[in-house]
């Protein structure tokens, strides 16, 4: 069986499911039809089996009685003193006396046994001391008596009890036409005197047994026989068979019961008292020529369930691989980068289920590359926004004129002052590659800045920056300080007064705070509730007033999560305060660009 | 190449079907066997049957009577294979038979049939015999019920008593005076008879007078003496019935003697062959009696029923014997009925 295993586990499902299902249905169909079948023709057999012997029996049992009343109406000559009388008397007398005795005992014979309903018995005879008396309706042959067969001269045969039956195949004794017969013998015995007077033989037409028999024939099939011990066949149901030998005898298992060959049933039931075995064969297919629409019954509705099996099973595996089946062959598809996957099955059987989870989990793997791939495209964004707003076109213009003015006036060392400040400032922009740089050179770049504008504005800028030096040295996003300082620049300013901006760098416990505040213009109330709004919803940054807030606002909270957006407090005409908030973090832990 | 694998394990399935199926293809097979245990049980009988050895006593030897019931005996014994230890007292005595019956429980003997003498004297030895698992079956004359198995007895006791008052009757026209010469006064059979004589007589022969009962204790001498001492004491004796088989013999001899042949009947029980010579010579008309060796042999056949544990029953036919009757209160078979012998059958008869 571990080649079947062996190959069984080769097969696809398909092919395994179907094979499942013919081994659970059809097999047992079939076991259960051949079983149900063959058991109730052995019921029937066994029945018949059962049933006829008793016939039989009853059969025997009939003959028997029928026999033992020829033996009774034998047994009365012991009444009938007369013939008594001349069967004690002495053997030898003179010839008249012999022919007289032989015509009342022949009178005997004939009056008893052949008159009236004794239309069965052919002959009767008796023999005693080297007499012999007898009747016969039929013309008979008889030669002398021997050991081995009884005859009517001669010695007489040592009969082995008072009553014996012989057979025609015992004796020599033949009638015309050899008519079947059976020979009925009875010791007669003189009980009073101990002596064996002579024998009494009746011989009985075969034909008496046939009423008796014709109650177990009535089957047209069956035939039936009787034999002895040597096989000889004393009666049967074609009389032609009649005296001829069965072979078979000895073959024959039992003598009291059923047996079968392959086609034929035999039952048979002896009768001990007279040595004979009745016999009675049936053909097995008479017996289950009812049973055989039964059988039919079975064979078609064997087919039928087949059928519906194996069709109702290739559907059932079908049903069960083709889903399985086509899941499959659209996994290979997004194997190969398809993500555009539709699977229809949305029923609950586990398939269904399979599937409607193979879809939301592509569903969520395809959101999942949208939303990293679209970080990816705001960062760079964001990152190629701030570049372009690192050094303002007009700041670069303002600076260059203020530098030539100062050329002008000859006022030489704040020439110089400002252009190193430039430089400084072009080198830390130009130095972009990384996104993350220590406070401290964000604040030197924020201060050249502010260093530059204050040589513009002279006196109407004031401003400070108030830095905790243990801040120095953590980090922060490039480039955020600068925007911020630059739309106070683009937004705050008050004709004819003084612009007081202040830079506070706070350290809290994990963060550092970065505040920046000036005494500007400040904003109105709405349109601030209307800034705060597009940092919080917009996700796209677009090129507006509010560009530098929006595009710090963006850069922090795609550094650090959404907790750490841009704070701006303003009150109109008092000014305006922007607060950063940034992690404390190593550099190396912080979540990075790749 | 799948479904050439299916065809492979499908097929290989039906050929173990077929195979299953064809396995058990001998010529016959039998369906159902009666009566096996009948014939087995019949073998085993035939194993265990063993010689049985049967003490035979009759009341006293010498007398023909009890040779023709050994006779029959013998007949049963060779049939049988039965060992029959026979054994007479040389006279009827109830202590010689006691003897003998001791001797036989000595001689652990499967059974004893005995002819009791004398009805109680023997009641001791037979219960101590049935003690020791020995059958005791009595014929001809009973014991006490309690000490034996069976009694085989020969005729109908009322029966034959009246039929022989009857006989006696019809010979002396129903008048005069009678004597009956029974076999002894101990004998149970022959009290019973003796008993059913009586009754007849009293209730329909008012003419006739009985007017002695004598005991002849089946002695031949002394039946005769009995014989002569009637016919001298009674010289107006009409008739004489014995019950005894010495009896008639010897009464007719005395009748013959004393010329009083035609002047006093005998009747009675007695043998053909005793009687065949006083038959033919018309000193006497009939006498009674049954075949003893039929006796003999039924006892026989009977006994071996017994050591075989098996059951008499009423009417049973018995080969050899006929049809007996069986009182089952009594344990008491009785055998049939009497046969009367006179001039015309008596040469049938051989005993």
């Amino acid at each position: 069986m571990i080649f079947k295993k062996g190959i069984f586990q080769h097969f696809n499902l398909k092919t395994k499911l179907l094979l499942t299902y013919i081994i659970i249905t059809i097999i047992p169909t079939a076991l259960l039809g051949y079983i149900s079948y063959s058991q109730y023709v052995d019921s029937i057999e066994q029945q018949v089996g059962v049933y006829v012997p008793r016939l039989l029996n009853q059969a025997n049992n009939n003959l028997e009685k029928q026999i033992d009343r020829y033996y009774d109406e034998m047994g009365q000559l012991y009444n009938n003193t007369v013939v008594m009388n001349l069967l004690r008397k002495a053997d030898y007398q003179n010839v008249s006396n012999m022919k007289q005795d032989k015509y009342q005992v022949d009178n005997y014979l004939s009056s008893t046994f052949m008159e009236g309903g004794r239309e069965h018995v052919i002959g009767a005879f008796i023999v005693s001391k080297e007499r012999l008396f007898e009747y016969s309706r039929v013309p008979y042959q008889s030669g002398f008596s021997t050991k081995e067969k009884i005859g009517l001269y001669g010695q007489s045969y040592n009969l082995q009890s008072e009553e014996q039956i012989f057979f025609p195949h015992e004796t020599v004794i033949q009638f015309r036409k050899n008519k079947p017969y059976i020979l009925l013998v009875k010791q007669i015995i003189d009980y009073e005197n101990r002596k064996n007077l002579g024998t009494l033989y009746v011989a009985i037409d075969i034909k008496f047994m046939e009423q008796t028999l014709s109650t177990v024939d009535e089957q047209e099939d069956a035939s039936m026989w009787m034999f002895d011990k040597d096989g000889y066949i004393i009666y049967h149901s074609m009389s032609s068979l009649i005296g001829t030998r069965d072979l078979e005898t000895e073959n024959y298992p039992i003598e009291n019961g059923s047996f079968k060959s392959s086609s034929f049933l035999y039952s048979s039931a002896n009768s001990l008292n007279n040595r004979w075995t009745f016999m009675h064969v049936i053909p097995v297919s008479h017996l289950t020529v009812k049973s055989d629409f039964v059988r039919n019954l079975t064979i078609i509705s064997f087919l039928v369930i087949v059928v519906i099996s194996i069709i109702s099973s290739i559907l059932m595996a079908w049903s069960v691989a083709k889903p399985i089946q086509q899941l499959v062959k659209e996994m290979k598809k997004v194997e190969k980068g398809n993500f555009n996957v539709h699977l229809t099955d949305s029923s609950n059987s586990e398939v269904g289920v399979l599937s409607k989870a193979f879809t939301k989990m592509l569903k969520e793997i395809k959101d999942l590359i949208n939303e990293k791939y679209n970080i990816g495209l705001k960062q760079k964004e964001a990152e190629l926004y701030a570049l372009q707003s690192q050094i303002n076109p007009h700041f670069m213009y303002n600076t260059l004129e203020n530098i030539a003015f100062m050329v002008e006036e000859g006022e030489q060392e704040s020439v110089v002052e400002m252009v190193t400040n430039l430089g400084r400032m072009l080198r830390y922009s130009l130095g972009n590659k990384e996104q993350m740089v220590p406070l401290k050179m964000e604040l030197r770049h924020v201060e050249d800045y502010l260093m530059i504008q204050k040589a513009r504005f002279e006196d109407t800028l004031r401003y400070s920056v108030i830095v905790n030096s243990a801040s120095l040295e953590k980090f922060t996003p490039k480039f955020i300080l600068q925007p911020l300082i630059e739309n106070i620049f683009l937004h705050a300013f008050i004709p004819g007064q003084i612009l007081q901006i202040t830079l506070k760098v706070i350290k809290e416990k994990n963060n550092i705070k970065i505040v920046i505040e000036d005494n500007g213009k400040g904003i109105e109330s709405n349109k601030l509730e209307l800034i705060r709004n597009r940092l919080n919803t917009e996700h796209l940054i677009h090129k507006e007033d509010s560009f530098g807030l929006s595009n710090v606002n963006r850069r922090l909270i795609l550094h650090f999560g959404s907790t750490y957006f841009l704070r701006i407090e303003s009150e109109k005409g008092k000014g305006t305060t922007v607060t950063v908030i940034i992690p404390i973090t190593n550099k190396g832990s912080i979540h990075e660009n790749e | 190449m799948n479904k050439s694998r299916c065809l492979l394990i499908i097929s290989v399935v039906a050929i173990i079907f077929v195979l299953v199926s064809c396995s058990n293809a001998s010529q016959y097979v039998v369906l159902y066997e009666a009566e096996k245990v009948k014939e087995e049980q019949s073998l085993k009988e035939l194993e265990v049957k063993k010689k049985f050895r049967v003490a035979f006593i009759p009341k006293v030897g010498g007398i023909s009577y009890f040779e023709s019931v050994y006779e029959g005996v013998v007949e049963a014994a060779s049939e049988l294979e039965i060992e029959v230890l026979y054994e007479a007292p040389f006279q009827a005595d109830a202590k010689l038979q006691s003897q003998i019956v001791e001797n036989m429980i000595e001689k652990d003997v499967d059974a004893i049939a005995v002819s009791v003498v004398d009805h109680s004297s023997l009641t001791k030895v037979l219960a101590k015999a049935r003690e020791q698992g020995i059958i005791v079956v009595t014929w001809d004359s009973d014991s006490g019920q309690s000490v034996r198995d069976l009694f085989v007895d020969m005729v109908d006791a009322e029966k034959l008593g009246r039929h022989l008052m009857d006989q006696l009757a019809q010979q002396t026209n129903e008048v005069g005076e009678f004597a009956i010469m029974t076999g002894s006064f101990s004998a149970k059979n022959h009290n019973d008879w003796v008993k059913w004589i009586q009754v007849q007589w009293k209730q329909y022969y008012p003419n006739m007078k009985l007017v002695e009962v004598v005991s002849t204790n089946d002695d031949k001498e002394r039946a005769y003496n009995v014989a002569i001492n009637l016919l001298e004491n009674y010289p107006n004796l009409n008739g004489i019935i014995s019950n005894s088989s010495v009896g008639p013999p010897a009464g007719i001899q005395a009748v013959k003697n004393k010329n009083k042949v035609g002047q006093v009947a005998v009747v009675g029980l007695s043998t053909p062959n005793l009687m065949r010579e006083h038959l033919l010579d018309g000193s006497t008309q009939v006498i009674s009696l049954w075949s003893p060796k039929k006796l003999g042999y039924l006892t026989i056949i009977l006994t071996n029923s017994l050591l075989e544990n098996k059951t008499i029953e009423d009417y049973a036919f018995i080969p050899g014997v006929g049809v007996i009757r069986f009182q089952e209160e009594e344990q008491r078979v009785i055998m049939g009925e009497s046969i009367d012998f006179t001039k015309e059958n008596v040469n049938q008869y051989d005993f």
